[in-house]
Parts: C-alpha cells; structure tokens; sequence
C-alpha cells in the first residue's frame, strides 16, 4: 500500500480520580508527565521516552465513565524490571494482577490499574512465536529457569505469515505462510 | 526510581465485527496482521519486523471499548493527506482534523465508533493540549508548514523535553514547570 500508518503513537483513557491515577502511572509504572500536569489539569500526557515521543498514554478526566480497552501495553528494558514492576503493582493497595505468562514473543504482567482498566507490562524476548498463546510463569523463580521455560515452548502452526524476532520461524510447525 | 515502563507497546480493542474491522485496518490504515486465532484475536502492526503487535482486536459480543483516542504515526506531511483522504473515503466521520503544534491530527470514528487518530509528528515543542483546525483538503504543505512559523509563544505545564527546538515557543521556562510539578 502507498501511505499507511507507520506505528502506534498514543493511547488515551478516561480516568475519574485523576491524583489516584496520575500517581501509579507516574510513581509505579514511572511514566513522566510532558504537558498538562498542572494543578488542576484534565488532560495530562505522559511518555515513557520523553525525548523521542511527546506522549504515549494520555489521561482525561470523565468521571465514571470506563475506557473498557482490551488491554494497554507497556514495555520493559528487562526481565528483572518486569520482575520489580510486578512486586510494586502486586503491593499497590488498588491494583489487582491477573496472570503472568510467556507469550514466547513476550513475558506479560496483566492486571487491573487502579481504575480497573486491562493494562500489561510486558518484556519483549525478541523470539518468533506464533500468537494467540500465554503459559503461565512465575516470576519468582530464576531468570535461567523463566528462560529455559521461554525458550521450551514447542512448535506451533500459524494462520498468518511472520516476520518478527531473531529467530523467525524457528518455532513454527508445518509449512510458513507466504506474505500476500 | 529503578524499574520502570520503556515505552508504549500496543493496544487491544474488543470488536463485535471482525470482518469488517480487520478489513479497515488492512485496507485503509495499512496495517500487517502478524498472527491470528482464528476470528478471536488478531494481530496487527504497522512495522512488523519491529512489533510483533502493535494492536489486538479481540472479539466480544458483550465488552465494547470506549478509549479516548488510539493514535498512529504516519511518516510524512503527504502521507497524512493520503490516508486522510482514503479515511474520508471509506466513509468514516471526522470529529477534527487540527494543528497541534507538535503533530498535524485528524480524529475519526473507525467502523465501530472508537476513536482514532492519524498524525504527523512536526518535531517541533509546543505545550499541550492546544488544537487549530486546519484543512486537509484544500491547503497546500506550505500554507500548514507556515501554521508552524506563525504559532504564538504558549504557558507551559510540562517539562518539554520533546522537539527540535524545545521551549521555543513556551512563556514558562521549563526548569519552573518541571519544579512545579
């Protein structure tokens, strides 16, 4: 195609209790505040890279009103900091997490913000595996055996051509698809 | 502050027609899918090689998602009239297209009535939120470029960090509004 979108920018939500919320994004996920953050601001953008994007996630006051995403999903540098993530939000007295599990591309950390909204952190493994598929990790264990775990998971068929990871089609079962 | 998030990764919306979703993202935004379950899940992303996903679209017959907006990049000033263009189109309604200093925008309603963005990053540092409409359809790259030039020097809230030419155009130097916050 001649001129389509070239990545993911921005998600924004609706939030009811803008303190509560700008906290956990700011203080536990440790996204910055690049504009709007002032007293009283009912929109408020964040970034996780400042310098490279102006914001990524923007917050907007309505109260009880319920963005209801499938999810919105955060990256991390590394395993260790999904780890650290994952006790801060497991401690955090409004956040509840749902599953963590290997996706092969991915290790994900789900759970609920403090508003209820389906938000991930996610390390990136960089290895081609075909989707949908979540096994469930824990996260206290090694990172050797998380990985050994990762790095275990057998061939799958896929519906789709693939081009993503280090290893690509390593791990696919049966003929690849062709891109169209 | 040691662990923390690097970035946005993706985004998943529930839809109630698949079909026809995919087929918008496909067609019109150019999005890849990359993997699949079937009409469960899909998979989409604009760089394939460097984001497995950048957006779910997960079935539901009883969630529905009501984000505030989901934006994509587009490369150029001239991509944007292209996909705008092809937007309009396919017939979907367009709650605004604006100038917002750091980024020209067009909001729209996908297929499903969410609300979507395409925009070009100007590079350039102007605080936010702030909104000028412009017209996609008529004016020339150089009658929007100049938008840029004549924009006003604007209080700023953050600590600007993003733009080539950050706290040009900002009356707040951004040492005090980082301290303020």
């Amino acid at each position: 195609m001649s001129s389509s979108v070239s990545s993911l920018g921005h998600v924004g939500i609706s939030v009811t209790d803008m303190d509560t919320m700008l906290d956990f994004y700011t203080s536990v996920l440790g996204l910055m505040v690049t504009d709007g953050g002032g007293p009283g601001g009912r929109v408020v953008f964040l970034s996780a890279d400042p310098q490279r994007e102006h914001h990524e996630f923007v917050l907007s006051v309505r109260p009880g009103h319920h963005s209801n995403a499938q999810q919105v999903s955060f990256t991390v540098g590394s395993l260790d900091d999904l780890r650290e993530l994952h006790h801060a939000i497991r401690n955090h007295p409004r956040c509840k997490i749902e599953r963590v599990v290997s996706h092969g591309i991915a290790i994900g950390c789900y759970f609920r913000d403090p508003e209820d909204n389906h938000v991930e952190v996610y390390w990136p493994t960089d290895m081609d595996y075909v989707q949908p598929v979540g096994e469930v990790v824990d996260l206290d264990r090694s990172n050797a055996d998380i990985l050994a775990q990762v790095h275990g998971m057998p061939p799958r068929p896929s519906e789709t051509p693939h081009y993503y990871g280090a290893d690509m089609g390593k791990r696919l079962a049966g003929a690849p698809v062709t891109p169209p | 502050m040691a662990a923390k998030v690097t970035g946005l990764g993706h985004v998943g919306l529930y839809v109630a027609d698949m079909s026809t979703m995919l087929d918008f993202y496909t067609n019109v935004l150019g999005m890849t899918v990359t993997d699949r379950g079937g009409e469960r899940i899909v998979f989409l992303s604009a760089q394939p090689g460097q984001e497995h996903h950048e957006l779910a679209l997960a079935s539901s017959t009883d969630q529905k998602t009501e984000a505030g907006q989901v934006s994509f990049h587009v490369e150029t000033l001239q991509d944007l009239k292209t996909v705008y263009r092809r937007v309009k189109d396919y017939g979907c309604s367009f709650d605004r297209v604006v100038n917002h200093g750091i980024a020209f925008g067009a909001y729209f309603r996908d297929p499903e009535d969410n609300r979507v963005e395409v925009y070009w990053s100007t590079g350039i540092d102007y605080p936010q939120p702030f909104g000028q409409p412009i017209d996609l359809d008529t004016a020339s790259d150089e009658e929007l470029l100049q938008l840029l030039d004549d924009l006003p020097p604007h209080e700023g809230t953050g600590p600007h960090l993003y733009g080539k030419d950050v706290g040009k155009r900002i009356t707040v130097r951004p040492q005090e509004a980082a301290g303020v916050q």
